[in-house]
């Protein structure tokens, strides 16, 4: 098998006394986009910074391409950070911006802004070379940013949030020009983010991290579908759960009005519709349960209006255990 | 290792930082006790409460002391009467000529106070303000108004105007928004102006000397012949009342604050 | 009638202040101006008193003896309180360190150089400790004097002072920077001067111009430290100006507003020269190309 070009072993941090990271095991392959998904304060941040080398790490190791790398400096691993803001240095242009990594490089002026140049093609911003950060849009400083991180060829890029500070239409379509571009280039990435949908169009993998500790990992869809544990099931699958094992995802259930339809081998929950709302031409409805006090986010076909008593079912088949698998 | 070093390397530099910054207060202390202090020895030889009864035996001091507090006082109210509109129109606003007027109100302390003193001195007789304590408050606006602007406007900018929109939102008079949200908000910004402006009074010797032309007494007036004088212990005690002045000024400050938070 | 009223009212709540500003600092140094520019009994107008004081050494003595204690103890406040708040303004966060740090501000001038000839004059507590450990046996061996001609005293006086004020002063900056710059360069390959070279000092910049320029305005003019921790000869400016202006007969008043002309007139170059350098800079940032 080849050598993944991250691998973090048994990776754990401390910040004064408190676990922040709990035995982390975590590999990403060459050219693989990974997301790391979790509700904030679960860790994901350390997480990335303890592979930049920001935080000491308390336990186990971080390797590059084999090579072990925990005690590097962090300006010697060929790894760059990208974050919620830009950071664009204030006092410099987007092309002094986007060649700071190749001066300290000591890479001569010249060959510094030739390959400037064709990077701000690359990101579409060739207009833009003698413009100070602050007469940019959100988008543009953070693509002069994803330009600065790409330049130094880096084995590893790490995004912290890049997309969280930009409006939601920006978000989505940014976030899959950065893909695209990744994609292109080859490049090895570590996206960090809470928002489940992102981390669904984004990666080729995600791995769902709760309180400090990575609870799955797989392809995106596969880890939606098929929760191990409890807390992936709540944090990144949607769906019901039952008496705190058993776990029904949303894409089981059909809402209908009235019992007299109901067939066998069918789980049935009585509940209200507390309203409604269309989305990318869909309607969805929100629905509170009378019996388990909880609350779901279906799609439905027939129209309801809100206060309607409903029926949610679902195939029996379609009910995972979460014990047995674990 | 390395970390190691590093840690104790900061240890002794705080260390270092609260010595520098906490002997000088334990010496004068101590030193203001003292019977008597002379070269060489390392502590003093015996205590006593000399120093203290020498300084409150001074036939001006507490003409002096009174004095000095009520000048401090007025130039505190002075400062706040000035400083809260200008340092809130700078925090808030945009209009032109800003950096102009930036510039204007950091003059008094570019300009060296003495120019301005030894320039105002004839106007002053003038106005009849020289030799009275008026003249006195309004020239020690010199060296403290712009260090005021700048603690308040800081302050202002920190709370920034939205908790006081939402209070004239919700139905606050202009006077009420003051009492109930800018003041307890910039109450820190607040009591640094009231200690630095205080303390730069209490401190002028030569404004005071010049404008007050020998008949305003303050503390720094006769202060000057002490530490000329070879009484270390008297000279200390002497130091610590500006400090002690300075302190119960702030804890007054602080509890009429307190008083006020009460009150809301 | 409602926008006029907005327009105006900055600069309404701005008036008392500029008002004062104007009146003390205009007025002043106007009057002292003039003063400087007439023969004192005849009331002519004359520029004989800088002439004289450009030729007398006596002045030139005091300019220098004054220009480099200013720039002495402001550049070394300055650089100290730099290097300590960068690398400890985590802890200033607490409000205990940051009270400590506001004790010298509490301590008149005055008493602080009274506090440097406790602590370094002859008769101090340090001559006092060399000769415990017998390496002097007379008060006259005492090799560190204060009071001296390069005003060491008044130098040391003001770092004590003055160091807390610079602290305090960038505090604020160190607090508002966003911490994560420091990935973004060292990710990129930069070390930690390099963090400071290119987050840290371009945002401090201009915080480090005005103190500078406070700092050195106020050590060049002010008259109480040198007036205890000064000597005979030569003296600061301001003690040679208070002291010809106060002499027997008023021949010498105008040679006394003289000399506070020049150094109003050198601390003013400076402070331009400065905030010009560091309003470029600024204006270069903020044009966008």
């Amino acid at each position: 098998m080849e050598t993944a070009m991250l691998s973090c072993q048994h990776l754990q941090v401390h910040i004064s006394h408190h676990v922040i990271l709990h035995r982390i095991n975590l590999a990403v392959q060459h050219s693989e986009i990974v997301c790391v998904v979790g509700p904030s304060g679960c860790g994901k941040t350390t997480l990335l910074r303890a592979i930049a080398g920001m935080v000491p790490v308390s336990a186990g190791q971080v390797l590059l391409e084999g090579v072990n790398i925990t005690r590097t400096k962090p300006e010697r691993r060929p790894v760059v950070m990208m974050h919620q803001e830009a950071l664009l240095f204030p006092h410099m242009t987007v092309i002094e911006n986007i060649t700071y990594g190749l001066k300290l490089q000591k890479i001569p002026k010249k060959e510094r802004e030739r390959q400037g140049m064709q990077m701000l093609n690359r990101v579409e911003m060739a207009d833009y070379e003698n413009v100070y950060p602050h007469a940019l849009s959100g988008g543009q400083q953070q693509r002069v940013a994803f330009a600065r991180a790409l330049i130094t060829k880096p084995k590893l890029i790490l995004f912290d949030e890049p997309f969280s500070s930009l409006d939601p239409l920006l978000r989505r379509s940014l976030g899959m020009w950065m893909k695209g571009m990744l994609k292109e280039e080859g490049m090895t990435a570590l996206f960090v983010t809470h928002d489940k949908e992102e981390a669904m169009m984004l990666s080729d993998r995600v791995a769902v991290m709760v309180e400090g500790a990575i609870h799955q990992i797989g392809p995106p869809l596969d880890v939606y579908q098929r929760p191990l544990s409890v807390e992936t099931a709540v944090f990144f699958s949607e769906g019901m759960l039952l008496d705190n094992r058993f776990f029904i995802t949303n894409d089981a259930f059909t809402i209908t009005a009235d019992s007299s339809t109901l067939k066998e081998k069918k789980l049935v929950f009585k509940g209200h519709i507390a309203g409604k709302w269309l989305r990318s031409g869909q309607l969805f409805y929100h629905i509170v349960l009378d019996t388990e006090s909880q609350e779901l986010i279906l799609p439905g076909e027939a129209t309801f209006s809100t206060g309607d008593k409903v029926f949610i079912e679902a195939p029996e088949q379609a009910v995972v255990d979460l014990e047995e698998i674990r | 290792m390395k970390s190691f070093i590093r840690r104790t390397m900061k240890i002794t530099v705080l260390t270092l930082i609260v010595v520098g910054l906490l002997a000088p207060f334990l010496i004068l202390g101590m030193s203001s006790f003292a019977h008597e202090w002379r070269w060489p020895q390392l502590l003093p030889a015996s205590f006593s409460l000399r120093a203290w009864t020498v300084v409150f035996q001074d036939s001006q001091l507490w003409e002096a002391l009174f004095v000095t507090a009520v000048i401090g006082m007025l130039v505190i109210v002075l400062n706040f009467l000035l400083g809260l509109p200008a340092g809130r129109a700078l925090a808030y606003e945009e209009f032109k000529g800003k950096s102009l007027i930036e510039t204007l109100l950091l003059l008094p302390i570019l300009v060296p106070s003495l120019a301005i003193g030894m320039g105002l001195l004839f106007t002053a007789i003038r106005l009849g303000m020289a030799d009275h304590w008026i003249g006195v408050v309004l020239i020690h606006l010199v060296p403290t108004l712009p260090y005021t602007i700048r603690i308040l406007r800081a302050g202002y900018e920190n709370i920034g105007w939205k908790y006081e929109e939402a209070a004239r939102n919700l139905g606050a008079s202009p006077f009420t928004v003051f009492k109930t949200v800018t003041f307890p908000l910039l109450f820190p910004s607040i009591r640094a102006v009231a200690a630095l402006s205080f303390v730069i009074s209490i401190s002028q010797y030569v404004l005071t000397a010049l404008i007050g032309g020998g008949q305003v007494i303050t503390l720094a007036m006769i202060y000057y012949p002490y530490v000329s004088g070879a009484d270390r212990p008297v000279t200390a005690a002497f130091s610590l009342l500006f400090i002690v002045l300075t302190i119960a000024l702030l804890l007054m400050f602080e509890s009429l604050f307190l008083r006020s938070r009460k009150k809301v | 009638m409602k926008l006029f009223k907005q327009r105006i009212k900055p600069y309404l709540l701005l008036l008392p202040s500029v008002t004062a500003a104007i009146v003390f600092v205009g007025w002043g140094t106007a009057a002292a101006l003039l003063e400087s520019l007439q023969d004192w009994e005849t009331g002519e107008w004359t520029v004989v008193y800088y002439h004289e004081l450009f030729t007398n050494p006596v002045f030139w003595d005091s300019l220098f003896l004054s220009f480099s204690t200013a720039l002495l103890s402001t550049a070394v406040s300055v650089v100290l309180g730099l290097v300590v708040t960068r690398y400890l303004y985590h802890y200033f966060r607490k409000n205990r360190w940051k009270l400590l740090v506001w004790l010298p501000m509490l301590v008149p001038h005055l008493v602080a150089a009274y506090l440097v000839l406790l602590f370094f004059s002859d008769s101090g507590l340090l001559s006092s400790l060399l000769y415990r450990f017998g390496w002097i046996q007379e008060m006259s061996e005492y090799p560190f004097s204060v009071q001296n001609r390069q005003g060491t005293g008044i130098i040391l006086t003001y770092i004590w002072k003055e160091v807390p004020f610079v602290i305090l002063m960038l505090l604020p900056v160190y607090y508002q920077l966003n911490s994560n710059y420091e990935a973004v360069i060292r990710t990129l390959g930069g070390g930690s001067w390099e963090v400071f070279k290119t987050a840290e000092f371009p945002a401090l910049a201009p915080v480090l111009t005005e103190t500078g320029i406070i700092l050195f305005s106020f050590t060049i003019a002010a008259f109480e430290v040198p007036y205890i921790l000064g000597v005979t000869y030569p003296k600061m400016l301001p003690l040679l100006s208070y002291q010809w202006y106060f002499e027997n007969d008023w021949s010498s008043r105008p040679a006394a507003m003289a000399v506070m002309m020049v150094t109003t007139f050198l601390t003013l170059l400076l402070a331009f020269l400065a905030f010009g350098l560091s309003q470029r800079r600024r204006n270069q940032m903020s044009r966008g190309k």
